[in-house]
């Protein structure tokens, strides 16, 4: 059976690193996908996830099992994001390409998928991805951690360190500029709702 | 919309209480605006379901910089000590290499040369030196030396350290232990010393080169003065007068 993450915690303190490595290879995916969605560079998030990795083994010490590993992780890998942002003093911008490889499309489709379909909701990701990286800092975050990572309201405002009424106005907010952006780009003439 | 946000984002995302999830059902069967609201917020959470992150190669791990099993945050934070030192080492070494200049004038011109390339094997002919080739030997050996003196303080220094993580806190429970700080002191009073005396002796032989180049160079003169005298009624007068008026004048140049 899997060790679960306190325990891998637990060992990493005492000085196994295989145990930590475990922990990078069980997480790397989710901070990666958190780390991009927030500043939508594909090298920058790569960059901010090996670091939040880096500074969460450095910090392992000092963790004392206040709020689960992932948590703490989260916290670690948004500060980061947040330091990107100020550092950059830019706008988060979705990257996407400019053409569509129908060849790599073929490869990621579903057998229930057609390329049709697939490349349908590509254009709707990217049509997506540009109307989030519209959205504030906050409201981006708040929704990314609630679709993304499957966070309950309290675990954000935890993670925030703001009110759980604060998160929930957040996502509300977020979620309706949202509507409205995709709604302006023609996303639901074209893909319905 | 007749309800307040909280709760259409609660049901939405499944977080309302059973019995409170229930009474916003009957709710929303009669009111068009709140099921509109439900409905707009749902179509959206499909979309953002298709915004999917890039698949990168990862492999990032961590990774012992030494062997040895000391708990992780102190061991990432030495790194940064042995790096200094070992940037150091490549300093003074490139500061030598850089110093150790070999000067040759012959009848190929000047020559100057850096690095140990004395020490490679000279060509056969090296010791047909011609007259007024002023070759210098710098004190290679003593450089070396004092770089593999340098090293082997650092090693030194290294396994000192190495030996108090090993021992943990009965070490230092022992004695006091030597502070990363004092480490990159004394790594810095060593190098700093080290760059002085190789400053010091470049300086001298620099100028014991320019002295035995000058030297070569009035002996050349003289020859080709001589050279001149000995040709004196065989070239034209003005053809003379022109080679003394240019050999003053590189006589005269420093």
């Amino acid at each position: 059976m899997a060790s679960t993450d306190e325990e891998l915690v637990a060992r990493s303190i005492g000085g196994d690193l295989d145990s930590f490595n475990q922990l990078v290879l069980r997480w790397e995916r989710p901070i990666y996908a958190l780390a991009y969605r927030v500043i939508g560079r594909e090298e920058d998030a790569r960059d901010v996830a090996q670091e939040a990795f880096l500074r969460a083994f450095r910090a392992l010490g000092g963790f004392k099992g206040q709020a689960k590993f992932s948590s703490w992780l989260y916290r670690i890998t948004l500060n980061l994001c947040r330091d990107w942002i100020r550092r950059e003093r830019r706008t988060p911008t979705a990257q996407a390409p400019e053409g569509v490889d129908i060849i790599e499309l073929a490869g990621e489709s579903t057998p229930s998928e057609s390329i049709e379909d697939l490349v349908s909701r590509r254009q709707l990701g990217r049509a997506v991805g540009k109307a989030m990286a519209l959205l504030p800092e906050e409201q981006r975050t708040a929704i990314i951690l609630k679709e993304y990572h499957g966070l309950t309201f309290q675990e954000i405002a935890d993670l925030l360190d703001c009110p759980l009424s604060t998160v929930k106005t957040r996502l509300y907010q977020g979620l309706t500029v949202l509507r409205k952006q995709l709604r302006q780009a023609g996303v639901e003439s074209i893909f319905g709702s | 919309m007749c309800t307040n946000a909280e709760l259409i984002l609660s049901y939405v995302y499944g977080e309302l209480p059973e019995a409170d999830r229930r009474t916003f059902d009957t709710h929303l069967a009669g009111c068009v605006a709140c099921a509109t609201e439900v409905a707009g917020l749902q179509a959206t959470r499909g979309h953002l379901a298709s915004w999917t992150p890039p698949e990168p190669d990862f492999g990032f791990r961590i990774v012992r910089g030494n062997a040895g099993a000391a708990p992780p945050p102190r061991r990432v934070a030495f790194t940064p000590v042995w790096g200094l030192a070992a940037a150091a080492v490549l300093v003074l070494a490139a500061a030598a290499a850089i110093a150790n200049v070999e000067v040759r004038y012959d009848s190929g011109g000047l020559m100057v040369r850096t690095g140990w390339v004395r020490d490679v094997p000279a060509p056969e002919n090296a010791g047909a030196s011609p007259a007024g080739v002023a070759q210098v030997s710098a004190p290679a050996d003593e450089w070396r030396a004092e770089i593999a003196a340098l090293q082997s303080r650092l090693r030194e220094l290294e396994a000192a350290a190495s030996a108090r993580e090993s021992s943990g806190g009965a070490q230092l429970a022992s004695g006091p232990r030597m502070s990363e700080a004092e480490i990159i002191r004394r790594v810095r009073e060593i190098v700093s010393q080290s760059e002085t005396r190789q400053q010091r002796e470049f300086a001298l032989e620099l100028a014991r080169v320019v002295g035995e180049v000058d030297r070569a160079r009035r002996m050349d003169l003289l020859t080709v003065q001589q050279g001149i005298g000995r040709l004196r009624g065989q070239i034209p007068s003005d053809v003379q007068q022109h080679l003394n008026y240019y050999l003053t004048r590189v006589s005269q140049e420093k």
